[in-house]
């Protein structure tokens, strides 16, 4: 009988400063209190306020203590677990509001209508057992699916749920499965973008590590509404920690017959496998990720045919994100209805967005697409930093767009972005005060799309080049007017004349940037 | 395939469903600027040059990608699509050094016509470049980076045409360079000098040594001929200028080879510098003089009426030489034949194209060394093995197409191969004389679905054995001997004829030659007309290049007069 | 070729595979296995798997993760993407060439550290942010990022600052 769950935050840096120490001198003072049967041990990557990290939370309760050291575990056993009183001195830090912790399920309910679909189970369950997942309705879209559906139904609930794509492009994800679905094709694939590499963004990689059956659960019901029985998951190179926790995942499931050959003896099989990256940016473009799985350089491919017609191994392939697919089992869950009724009417459901920069709270939030700009900052960020003022966002990562203050009260989703020249993109927020130098941000931005350009296409290749040149002169003040008229011709061209998405978003941060803060630009010629 | 209909500037034009923009616009005869597409390789559509304005697309579109489609309307030269190329354009302008007075190419670029085409007179942006390494590391053609536009048309040909995968991109970005095997020095790599990159770049990056600076595309003269270095008979395309020989390219969509070469077809005749003979001479008082062709016919026919000759090929001359020299030595009295041995007849099966290699799924190469004798058929069945098709080699001793086969076994084992074949639908094997006969029993259960190709080591092995030639071995009975043909330098032939009296028809010194009693000079393949018939017995014709020395006879010519003055 | 190589290769095929598709995996384990691919290990992979060399050298350049040249005993990768430059990164960038004393991209002449570029890591709630091999160090400054590379510096039993 489990009375109580402990969670160690086990991301890079918990585990940097100790955190498996913290956790084995846990498990060893509840063994020698006896208490090993009735208090489970586990990771959680979820834990975004550093100062107290290695965290410790201690469930049903929702303690949350930090930073704890193995010393400090021990005296949290005798207390917490073992006498049943709060370690008060361990507690996190008062600063350490609910709604800076923002990830931390204990807090949830409080926090200011944050509305969960896809982090709902993030902190709260141990993403290395399935049983956790199981308990929170884990599975059961797929069971009920298989038992009581046709594939036809679950792409229809999922098509009439709007869900669109949350890779950034924002396309409407029953479509791209019914592409796939009507191909006559007998080998299909199911792809899960996990190559999450926009700066800024870390969304996918929680969801990974916080609650990975979600995604295979997602995966396994699109295989079921396409026709398809092989998925694979590309995962940033980067993401060990994900990588292993979807491994273990993938393994227990297998063993549950949740997914593999004829689940819960349904007839449908299902395999998932896993495929790391190796460092390229470029790969989160789904070309070029088909490529990099298939063994080679991520160069994007020529399009059409698109991977819905000729994708992984030249046959129809889904290719969908990771928060995408989290969304999948609770639609089937809750029906389409239920989705549509979240969110805006363009544009419905939630929205996981990472909040960076000049707030005082940074970290990871989800909430219902329309959220205004202002809102997510005053409500989640805990208001500028410092007092300051706010001078722009930039939404969506490097491939993002440069907010000024007058689109602080858009709200927030696909249709309504796109209608003022913004895109959500990946859902990172970087907010920046008054002190942010324009140039220096585009500057900054040009030089990574230079970095992680492919090579394949000129104006990307060599364009960028010349942007990231002309962008330097500025910034040290010997660029003439004709050069800032020229950066602004190439952004234009490399724009409209690059062969993918990257060398097309390259020169937005330019472009945004000299839409709204033109005067920025011109101020640093000739100085 | 059906028929597709558009508008490409305005002009109806008939497409077929499949085809690209740009590739019904060729067919239109609407001219849209491309660098990185070249017809015979893959599609890339980098370069951007070829972008069009498509009515209910967004943005412009890679004419070379973007499939036709019923009821299109293409605009090629809006004022978009052309500031876009002029950027593109001033773009690898800046990218790297094209200074194109300084260069090789310049009057035969491709970049730089673009340039002209769209009025670059300057350089729009600054030129970051910095100096790269000139890589004069193989003997037949340089790799200058600094000219390079990363188009990757080498790096396709190398891979597409030439199966060959020495050539790729390092890096990424703007550090892209294109390089060999493990970045290594060319001449150090894998490359096997067919030159097939060299014919498809597009600027001065890959520079062949013998013609660079020898004229400007606008000088020079292209006569098509077929390669006579081997059995396979590749079209060649001669390039010649003021009766110099300047280089030699393939022709796309030719038969056999479609373009590709070997090294010995497109570089090695440029290079050859034996003493050509080309004059007649007749052995007196033991020395070789010249003399006048009446002369040296004379005393050709003088000797043949005397009976006891031997005639014997090399067999790398015309159908209509060896005709004639069959038919020469018949009215002599004499025995003739070939020097070089023949590949066995298998009694079984199709004789194939060379282009059924292509299409086989599965590919035998038995007693036989394509990769050193007949290169392009090497280089065929290794695009094979990239497609997917099994390769199995069965021999002894090294082969090296064993380095990219599925098997290689002994003639012992060939059984095996049989038996890894039964499920194949097109089985084609490549043989020569090397094959054991009990190798060509146990392939017979093949029969049905096997298409052979005989590589004989003859180079027109086909033109003499319609004229009737075999092999034939000298006897020492003969007093007389005839010798047709250009590389006799086997020195166990010359020890043989040694006492006998040997006239010698050939175009270059060699032993055989120095201890002959009569030569007779001839043309070389540049120089030659005529026919040849290939290992597939196609006939294909021969042009003259250049023109012959003026006292050097074509042979066919000489063997008819000879053979009238008996 | 060295035994220990080949081994290695081995080890990786047996987990991802020989087919043509395992390459971009098979070289970046490898690669973190040896810390960079020598000629010898790409020659190798190349034969055991049939590519051509040319196939796995320009796979292997085009990856950040992947390294053709050997790096220092401890590598630095530091993130200098729009997050964490806006919370200072510019001047960590700084700090961390003139404590290594060497520029972004090099490794020093005694073969302690090599000093990388990197793209984000996804820990920009703490930006700055650097990876010294595979620990992350958060919310840097320059007293911070003197003080860690000190404590490496005595772990090694290397004196002094560069």
């Amino acid at each position: 009988m489990i009375r109580a769950t402990v969670l160690v935050s086990g991301d890079p840096l918990s585990l940097s400063r100790g955190a498996e120490e913290t956790k084995l001198a846990l498990e060893a003072e509840l063994s020698f209190y006896g208490l090993e049967d009735e208090v489970q041990v586990g990771y959680t990557g979820q834990v975004t306020r550093t100062d107290i990290l290695p965290a410790v939370i201690v469930y049903p309760e929702g303690t949350v203590y930090g930073p704890v050291t193995p010393q400090d575990g021990a005296f949290i056993v005798e207390e917490h677990l073992y006498k049943g009183r709060v370690a008060q001195k361990l507690v996190a830090p008062s600063e350490v509001s609910p709604e800076s912790v923002v990830a931390l399920p204990a807090v949830s309910d409080v926090l200011y209508g944050q509305q969960r679909i896809v982090l709902r189970r993030v902190g709260v369950i141990d993403p290395y057992s399935i049983e956790d997942y199981i308990a929170q309705d884990g599975y059961f879209a797929l069971g009920r699916a298989l038992e009581k559906m046709t594939p036809a139904e679950v792409l229809n609930t999922v098509k009439s749920s709007n869900l669109q794509g949350r890779g950034g492009a924002g396309f409407p994800t029953g479509l791209k499965w019914s592409f796939v679905a009507t191909r006559p094709e007998s080998v299909k694939y199911i792809v899960c973008n996990a190559d999450e590499s926009e700066p800024g963004t870390f969304k996918d990689r929680h969801i990974l590590e916080g609650d990975p059956h979600a995604v295979l659960e997602g995966m396994a019901l699109a295989g079921y509404a396409v026709g398809a029985h092989e998925g694979w998951i590309y995962i940033r190179g980067e993401y060990v920690m994900a990588k292993d926790i979807l491994h273990r995942a993938i393994q227990q499931a297998e063993e549950l017959n949740l997914l593999g050959d004829n689940i819960l003896g349904s007839g449908f099989s299902f395999h998932i496998h896993l495929h790391a990256g190796a460092g390229a940016y470029i790969c989160g473009e789904e070309t070029a990720l088909l490529e990099s799985m298939e063994g080679k350089r991520g160069v994007p491919r020529i399009r059409p045919p698109y991977p819905t017609v000729y994708g992984y191994h030249g046959m129809p392939t889904v290719v969908n994100n990771v928060e995408t697919l989290a969304n999948v089992a609770p639609i089937l869950l809750n029906g389409a209805e239920w989705y549509r009724g979240i969110g805006t009417k363009r544009s419905p459901g939630t929205k996981v967005y990472t909040m960076l920069g000049d707030v005082n709270v940074t970290g990871l939030i989800e909430t219902p697409m329309g959220t205004t700009l202002h809102e997510v900052i005053e409500i989640y960020g805990g208001g500028m930093k410092n007092g300051k003022a706010f001078k722009c966002a930039q939404t969506g990562g490097s491939s993002g767009t440069i907010i000024p203050a007058d689109l602080l009260d858009v709200p927030m989703d696909f249709a309504s972005m796109a209608e003022r020249g913004a895109g959500l993109g990946s859902g990172a927020l970087l907010i920046a005060d008054e002190d942010t130098d324009i140039v220096d941000l585009a500057y900054v931005l040009v030089r990574f799309f230079k970095t992680e350009s492919c090579g394949k296409c000129t104006p990307c290749r060599v364009g960028t080049r010349q942007m990231l040149e002309a962008l330097q002169r500025l910034k040290g003040g010997y660029a003439k007017k004709a050069d800032l008229a020229r950066l602004e011709e190439v952004a234009n061209y490399v724009r409209s004349a690059s062969f993918c998405g990257l060398g097309q978003a390259a020169p937005v941060p330019i472009l945004t940037g000299l839409q709204y803060f033109r005067e920025e630009f011109e101020a640093k010629v000739g100085s | 395939m059906s028929e597709v209909h558009l508008k490409i500037n305005g002009k109806d034009v008939v497409a077929q469903s499949g085809q690209t923009i740009l590739e019904a616009a060729m067919t239109a005869d609407i001219d849209i600027p491309v660098l990185c597409y070249h017809p015979a390789l893959s599609t890339w559509g980098a370069c951007r040059m070829c972008l069009v304005e498509v009515k209910g697309m967004r943005g412009l579109q890679s004419s070379c990608t973007t499939p036709v489609a019923e009821g299109m309307e293409v605009q090629t030269d809006t004022p978009d699509a052309v500031e876009v190329r002029k950027f593109v354009l001033e773009l690898l302008f800046s990218e790297r050094n094209h200074y194109c007075m300084f260069c090789q190419m310049s009057g035969n670029c491709e970049l730089q016509d673009a340039a002209y085409r769209y009025g670059l007179d300057h350089f729009t942006y600054p030129r970051p470049y910095e100096k790269l390494a000139v890589d004069a590391s193989r003997k037949y053609f340089i790799m200058d980076q600094n000219r390079c536009i990363l188009c990757s048309r080498c790096i396709r040909a190398c891979a597409e045409i030439a199966a060959n995968h020495t050539l790729n991109l390092r890096g990424r970005g703007a550090e892209s360079m294109v390089m060999a095997d493990l970045n290594v020095p060319f001449g150090e790599s894998t490359c096997v000098e067919c030159g097939t990159c060299l014919q498809v770049c597009p600027t001065g990056a890959l520079i062949d040594a013998h013609s660079a600076y020898g004229g400007r595309e606008k000088d020079v003269t292209h006569v098509q001929t077929t390669c006579m270095q081997c059995s396979v008979g590749c079209t060649l395309d001669v390039v010649t200028r003021y009766s110099r020989l300047l280089r030699v390219d393939g022709v796309w969509d030719s038969d056999p080879n479609g373009g590709l070469l070997c090294v010995d077809g497109r570089f090695a005749p440029l290079y050859d510098n034996r003493k050509r003979l080309t004059k007649p001479l007749v052995r007196k008082d033991g020395k070789l003089v010249e003399v006048s062709w009446d002369e040296a016919l004379e005393t050709t026919a003088g000797k043949l009426k005397a009976g006891h000759v031997e005639g014997l090929a090399l067999c790398a001359t015309t159908n209509e030489a060896l005709a004639a020299f069959a038919q020469l030595l018949a009215k002599a009295g004499g025995k003739a034949g070939t020097l070089e041995p023949v590949a066995p007849t298998l009694g079984y099966g199709t004789a194939a194209a060379v282009s059924d290699i292509l299409d086989a799924d599965f590919i035998i190469v038995a007693g036989a060394q394509p990769l050193d004798y007949q290169r392009v058929i090497g280089y065929f069945v290794h695009r094979a093995a990239d497609k997917g098709a099994t390769v199995a080699v069965i021999g002894e001793g090294e082969n090296k197409l064993s380095e990219r086969a599925t098997m290689t076994v002994s003639y012992a084992d060939a059984a095996k191969v049989a038996e890894a074949a039964a499920g194949a639908k097109k089985v084609v094997l490549v043989y020569s004389v090397g094959i054991k006969p009990k190798a060509i029993t146990a392939l017979k259960p093949l029969a049905d679905k096997l298409f052979y190709l005989a590589l004989s080591p003859a180079r027109n092995g086909a033109g003499a054995r319609a004229a009737g030639l075999k092999p034939l071995s000298p006897n020492g009975a003969a007093t007389q001997f005839v010798l047709l043909g250009e590389q006799a330098e086997d020195e166990g032939l010359a020890a043989k004829l040694q006492a006998a009296f040997t006239i010698v028809q050939a175009s270059y010194q060699s032993p055989l030659v120095e201890q002959a009693d009569v030569v007779l000079p001839s043309p070389i393949w540049c120089e030659q007309t005529g026919h040849v018939t290939n290992l597939e017995g196609k006939v294909f014709p021969l042009h003259p290049a250049l023109a012959k020395p003026e006292m050097v006879r074509d042979e066919a010519e000489v063997l008819v007069k000879l053979a009238k003055m008996l | 070729m060295e035994k220990g190589v080949t081994a290695s290769v081995e080890k990786f095929i047996e987990r991802y595979g020989d087919s043509p598709e395992a390459l971009v995996e098979i070289l970046r384990d490898m690669n973190q296995y040896q810390g960079y691919l020598s000629r010898e290990s790409l020659t190798a992979i190349a034969q055991r798997m049939r590519l051509p060399l040319s196939t796995v050298y320009s796979v292997a350049s085009f990856y950040s993760l992947i390294s053709l040249k050997p790096l220092g005993k401890h590598v630095i990768r530091f993130c200098e993407d729009a997050p964490c430059h806006v919370a200072g990164g510019r001047e960590i960038w700084e700090t961390l060439e003139r404590e290594v004393g060497v520029p972004f991209g090099e490794t020093t002449l005694d073969g302690q550290w090599s000093l990388l570029p990197t793209s984000c890591i996804g820990a920009c709630a703490v930006g700055p942010v650097m990876m010294i091999d595979d620990d992350i160090y958060g919310n840097l400054t320059t007293d911070k990022v003197h003080e860690i590379l000190a404590r490496y510096r005595e772990a090694d039993g290397v004196g002094g600052a560069a």
